[in-house]
């Protein structure tokens, strides 16, 4: 505007100063041109006011020849002109440099005006380096060839028991939003939702006569699976080099085995890892700590480490007791890794903590402790992995680490969760041991699971029970395509103690996955539980070692006091799954 | 004549070594004027793909190990990317 402004006024200057020079070229040329110019005056006669010009009632006065004037009056009047001549030039050339003033200020100005970044484009740029988001989904297609009881494949899905042969369905089983936040270099904050498949129903009664109905069963709900702050500048501090790269975490987090091993398998999103499938939960609240141990100046990890204290329920529950429990977990790998998991390694994971029961539950007296009991999980592994295969084999030893709740997890007896399943017996001669009425009715080891479910609960659930187990996972990438088969296998003991346990079992999947892209892949697998042991009874006596109380009751049934519970080996489940994951 | 022997020996040394160093040479230039037949290829190979990695992580990003190295799913799609965009993919 400014720039344009001055351009008008030098235009406007240089037309004034070329009529200036115009005229008086005009008036030179006039004087040195043909006779001598007469000065005409004119009268109007009415007036008497004389003119120069002639006009309407204006008469010639008189006629004067130019050169009798005065000489020396028109060489002043040549002066005149000569001097405003040169000041007209003096004053174009101002003008002109002037102009070439404003022109380099006008660049200048430009320039400076594109450095300047403006301040909310500085606080974006400054944000997007300090906050990251992500995202994580696990979806499957699962098709059962035959139903059973069983813990879970993936988290939250469930399956309907014996009978329901070729049951199938589409689910998602995880849709983590990963947001990071680094407000500093040294901290990191993490908030992971994530959806979960919600099973629950409650009929409300508001009023005298007014009922709300009300079932959550297969809803997407939302819960918080991580949400914590890491702190990655403990070991700079303390100036332990060997440490550096570790981070302190606060909150809720990955357990020091669980996420540990899922990246080692790969194949989280087909199914769970050995004690994940159990019973150890993937997340825990506490303070964790974890890292590499790079104890020379090769580069190479020689050990990482996962240790911390935590809550001993798990991170969807609400935490009952006064005590908390620890974990650690060590891998070595003694030929130096370029890369995690890389080479030969062996890792060990040791587990102590308790039940999740309220202190004054914990502390009434009972023969067998139960729920209330201490729990351990162990876990040794020795794995070697390669960038085109990997192989890992375990050993799992456990104490009160798998309950009938744990195996149960995915689909298990209505009786286990409150409802009384089967015929009951209501009259006629002793039963069982019992007397039937009809306000006293007999669980019928015949018909449902009221009397298998009890049984079961006490092999598992009785504060004594000891857990082995054995696994093998892996996977081979096949050369040159996009498919990698994959397979785990696992064989676990619930309770070694029971000399014939007909809960043993071995669970296999094996399948092949797809890599799409970067961040995107496929599986198609099968996934199997095999209770192996032929059908079987256990008689009352039996279970009395354990935790079964003859005549007791479940569900509002009275227990068998005598012969035998049959009918103890649940069924084997297999299944079809075509899975996918996206991670971006 | 033991010194004709001894020049037509010394003769044909040094025609040999002569040989010699013009088939370095012409190995030399044959190899690209020093640079390593794996240095040539690599100009032209593709680079780590996803599906030939071990995974290092699952996460936001995961991470792949290729060849030695520590890739991110990102590292990975920009150098696919780039390398199709380069060879008309």
């Amino acid at each position: 505007m400014r720039n344009r402004k001055t351009k008008f006024t030098l235009a406007l200057a240089i037309v004034y100063l070329l009529a200036t020079l115009g005229f008086v070229q005009r008036s030179r040329a006039q004087d040195s041109s043909g006779p001598a110019p007469m000065l005409k005056l004119y009268i109007d006669p009415a007036t008497k006011v004389v003119y120069a010009e002639p006009g309407r009632g204006r008469r010639l006065l008189t006629e004067i020849p130019a050169n009798a004037m005065a000489a020396g009056a028109i060489e002043q009047q040549e002066q005149r002109q000569e001097i405003q001549l040169r000041q007209n030039q003096d004053m174009i050339s101002a003008l002109v440099a002037k102009n070439q003033e404003f022109e380099t200020s006008n660049r200048e100005l430009t320039r400076e005006m594109a450095e300047v970044k403006p301040a909310w484009r500085s606080y974006i740029d400054n944000f997007q380096d300090k906050f990251r988001i992500g995202t994580l989904i696990y979806g499957d297609y699962r098709f059962y060839t035959h139903t059973g009881f069983q813990p879970q494949e993936l988290t939250q899905i469930n399956n309907p028991g014996p009978w329901n042969n070729n049951y199938n369905s589409f689910d998602i089983t995880r849709t983590y939003l990963n947001f990071y936040f680094f407000p500093t270099k040294d901290w990191t904050i993490r908030l992971t939702p994530n959806m979960y498949k919600t099973i629950g129903s409650s009929n409300d009664k508001i009023g005298a006569n007014t009922g709300f109905g009300s079932n959550l069963d297969g809803n997407l709900g939302v819960r918080m699976k991580y949400a914590n702050l890491q702190y990655s500048a403990l070991w700079d501090k303390l100036d332990v080099p060997a440490l550096k790269g570790g981070t302190v975490i606060l909150g809720e987090t990955a357990n020091p085995l669980v996420g540990w091993e899922e990246d080692l398998y790969g194949y989280r999103y087909v199914n769970l890892t050995p004690w994940n499938y159990l019973s150890l939960s993937s997340t825990q609240l506490g303070v964790h700590f974890e890292g590499p141990i790079k104890p020379f100046s090769d580069g190479k990890t020689y050990a990482d480490y996962g240790l911390g204290v935590y809550d001993n329920s798990s991170f969807h529950a609400y935490e009952q007791t006064d005590t908390k429990q620890a974990m650690a977990r060590l891998s070595v790998y003694p030929f130096g890794a370029d890369w995690r998991f890389q080479g030969l390694g062996l890792t060990g994971f040791y587990d102590y903590g308790y039940g999740n029961t309220t202190p004054d539950t914990a502390s009434i007296p009972t023969a067998l402790k139960g729920g209330n009991a201490h729990i351990t999980r162990i876990a040794t592994l020795l794995h070697y992995t390669a960038e085109q295969w990997g192989l890992a084999g375990e050993f799992d030893y456990g104490n009160n680490a798998f309950s009938a709740g744990n195996l149960f997890s995915g689909s298990g007896p209505a009786d286990e969760f409150g409802t009384a399943t089967g015929k009951p017996v209501t009259s006629g001669p002793a039963f069982f041991g019992n007397t039937c009425t009809p306000g006293a009715p007999c669980s019928n080891p015949a018909s449902g699971f009221s009397s298998q479910t009890a049984a079961w609960n006490a092999l598992l659930n009785n504060g004594q029970a000891r857990e082995v187990g054995w696994d093998v996972f892996g996977h081979y990438h096949i050369p040159d395509t996009k498919f990698t088969a994959f397979g785990m296998f696992q064989w676990f003991l619930p309770n070694d103690k029971v000399a014939t346990n007909p809960l043993d079992f071995q669970r296999f999947v094996v399948g092949a996955s797809y890599q799409v892209n970067e961040f995107l892949r496929f599986a198609v697998d099968t996934q199997n539980t095999l209770f192996y042991h032929n059908q079987m009874s256990m008689s009352v006596p039996q279970l009395e070692k354990f935790n079964y109380v003859p005549g007791s009751k479940i569900n509002g049934l009275t227990l068998p006091k005598t012969g035998s519970i049959p009918n103890l080996v649940p069924f084997d489940t297999h299944s079809i799954f075509l899975n996918m994951e996206f991670n971006y | 004549m033991m010194v004709k022997r001894r020049r037509g020996w010394m003769r044909l040394g040094l025609a040999a070594a002569l040989i010699a160093v013009s088939g370095c040479t012409g190995m030399q230039s044959y190899l690209g004027g020093g640079a390593s037949p794996r240095q040539l290829a690599s100009a032209d190979n593709p680079p780590p793909m996803v599906q030939n990695c071990g995974i290092v992580g699952i996460g936001s990003p995961t991470k792949y190990a290729c060849d030695g190295k520590v890739y991110t799913s990102f590292d990975l799609l920009k150098l696919r990317q780039n390398w199709e965009k380069n060879h008309g993919g």
